[in-house]
């Protein structure tokens, strides 16, 4: 009976989330206490940075971390994301890239079939360009997030929607042979929306729509034990 | 009821192997279903290789997580972020990146004595934050079957392990201004294992073992852990 003020809730969220921007990372819904998943991510970070005064320039970057999320009580999961790529591109160039993170989500409130979540995260990364032409990138990020989420019926599987607002920081810093600066991002009041199918084989596929000046995206593919 | 389902994780967990490079070198007994472990290693490294190098030396520091996804399968994951300095160059300042991951098995189990495979990857980057970008990488597989027993001493819980490891290393250097860097790798790539695990009080837990290959190479870890159980 309550459903369709939940929708309508979440739908409000989710339009909050897609006017606003952000650069969310490990997110999803909670897990079950004592419940791990493991998988792989793809993510594209599009964001608009500045170097104190002049103007933002847009600056980019893919990477494919393993993500680990862990329920550690059935109110709170922990993540943390890996990868390094030897062989990575970006800008067409050759990088060496790493990306080491961390983040827990908690629960904050179950107003009817939802749940209101709350979480921080905070990655480091590394963009080496074998080019010397070009600058090696230092990236911190710290994001907080409030999620509305969501769990229906679809098929033989339960799907959760979630979305909802992130103040999200990013710092870039440029290595030599550029002058060394610290650029950062003009905006960090964000929002997030994603969609989380776990099958009954144990199988989750989840993909999220990020907008920080430009849309993003990250698409997960996991295992949950 | 999901071990059909592996496969599925297998082929989740070759992808990744493909796709990125993250896996451990943290070697330990499994953990109970549903335990998990939070903590600290550190590695000392030495290998013989190649002239001109000959011998390579170093030692590592990560932060790990251990979980116990089922009764016969411990997945472990590893990460590390530090400051640190080398006197190659004046000025220099290095930032360290450390991943790993590592999938241990069991294969057979009687009574008190067990044999699991185990399968590890630990990658090291030290990038260099000055103008002279002398970075350095080093990455190893080890793979092993190890057999070991469990036994209670003083009442607090010991597992002693041993077995041969294939342990597959690569040192890189990357000089400025040079796309290919100078690899090295040591031409055996044949070892031993031997170490020990101790459980302490429930919540508390540390390993040592020694890893011989060229030169005896040590690792320690310590953790916080919780105990397993549970559907």
């Amino acid at each position: 009976m309550r459903r369709p003020l939940v929708c309508a809730a979440v739908a409000m969220i989710v339009l909050v989330g897609l006017i606003a921007e952000t650069c969310a990372e490990v997110v999803g819904p909670l897990l079950p206490e004592r419940t791990l998943e493991v998988g792989i991510m793809q993510r594209k970070v599009r964001r608009a940075i500045d170097k104190e005064q002049g103007e933002p320039v847009v600056w980019e970057r893919f990477d494919y971390p393993i993500t680990l999320r862990y329920g550690i009580t059935p109110n709170a999961t922990v993540s943390m994301e890996l990868s390094g790529d030897p062989n990575a591109i970006v800008y067409d160039e050759d990088v060496i890239q790493y990306t080491v993170g961390a983040g827990i989500e908690a629960l904050v409130a179950s107003p009817g079939d939802c749940q209101i979540t709350t979480g921080i995260h905070y990655y480091r990364g590394l963009d080496v360009y074998r080019d010397p032409g070009y600058c090696d990138n230092d990236i911190q990020g710290i994001d907080w997030t409030l999620l509305g989420q969501y769990e229906f019926g679809i098929g033989r599987s339960q799907m959760v929607v979630w979305g909802g607002p992130t103040i999200s920081y990013l710092i870039v810093e440029a290595q030599a042979p550029c002058p060394e600066g610290k650029f950062v991002t003009d905006n960090v009041v964000g929002g997030i929306v994603g969609a989380t199918l776990p099958s009954r084989i144990g199988l989750v596929l989840q993909g999220s729509l990020v907008w920080v000046d430009e849309p993003e995206y990250r698409l997960n593919l996991a295992y949950r034990f | 009821m999901r071990k059909p389902h592996l496969f599925l994780f297998a082929v989740i967990l070759v992808a990744t192997a493909f796709a990125s490079a993250a896996r451990a070198q943290v070697i330990a007994p499994l953990l109970e279903k549903n335990a998990v472990e939070g903590g600290y290693a550190y590695k000392w490294f030495d290998r013989t290789v190649p002239a001109p190098v000959d011998r390579a030396e170093w030692e590592v520091a990560s932060l790990f997580a251990r979980f116990g996804v089922l009764d016969w399968l411990t997945l472990t994951a590893e990460g590390g972020l530090w400051g640190i300095e080398y006197g190659d160059a004046p000025g220099q300042s290095y930032t360290r990146w450390v991943i790993g991951g590592a999938a241990s098995a069991r294969l057979y189990r009687a009574k008190r004595w067990n044999v699991t495979a185990t399968l590890t990857y630990n990658e090291v980057y030290d990038h260099d934050n000055s103008p002279y970008r002398f970075d350095k990488r080093t990455r190893g597989w080890n793979v092993g079957v190890l057999a070991g027993t469990s036994f209670a001493f003083s009442g607090q819980h010991v597992d002693l392990w041993a077995g041969p490891m294939f342990v597959d290393d690569l040192i890189e250097r990357y000089a400025w201004g040079i796309d290919d860097p100078l690899a090295i790798e040591p031409e055996n790539s044949f070892g031993v294992a031997v170490g020990t695990y101790a459980v302490l009080f429930n919540y508390v837990s540390g390993f040592a073992y020694v890893l011989y290959a060229d030169e005896p190479q040590v690792r320690v870890g310590v953790a916080l852990r919780s105990r397993g159980g549970g559907e």
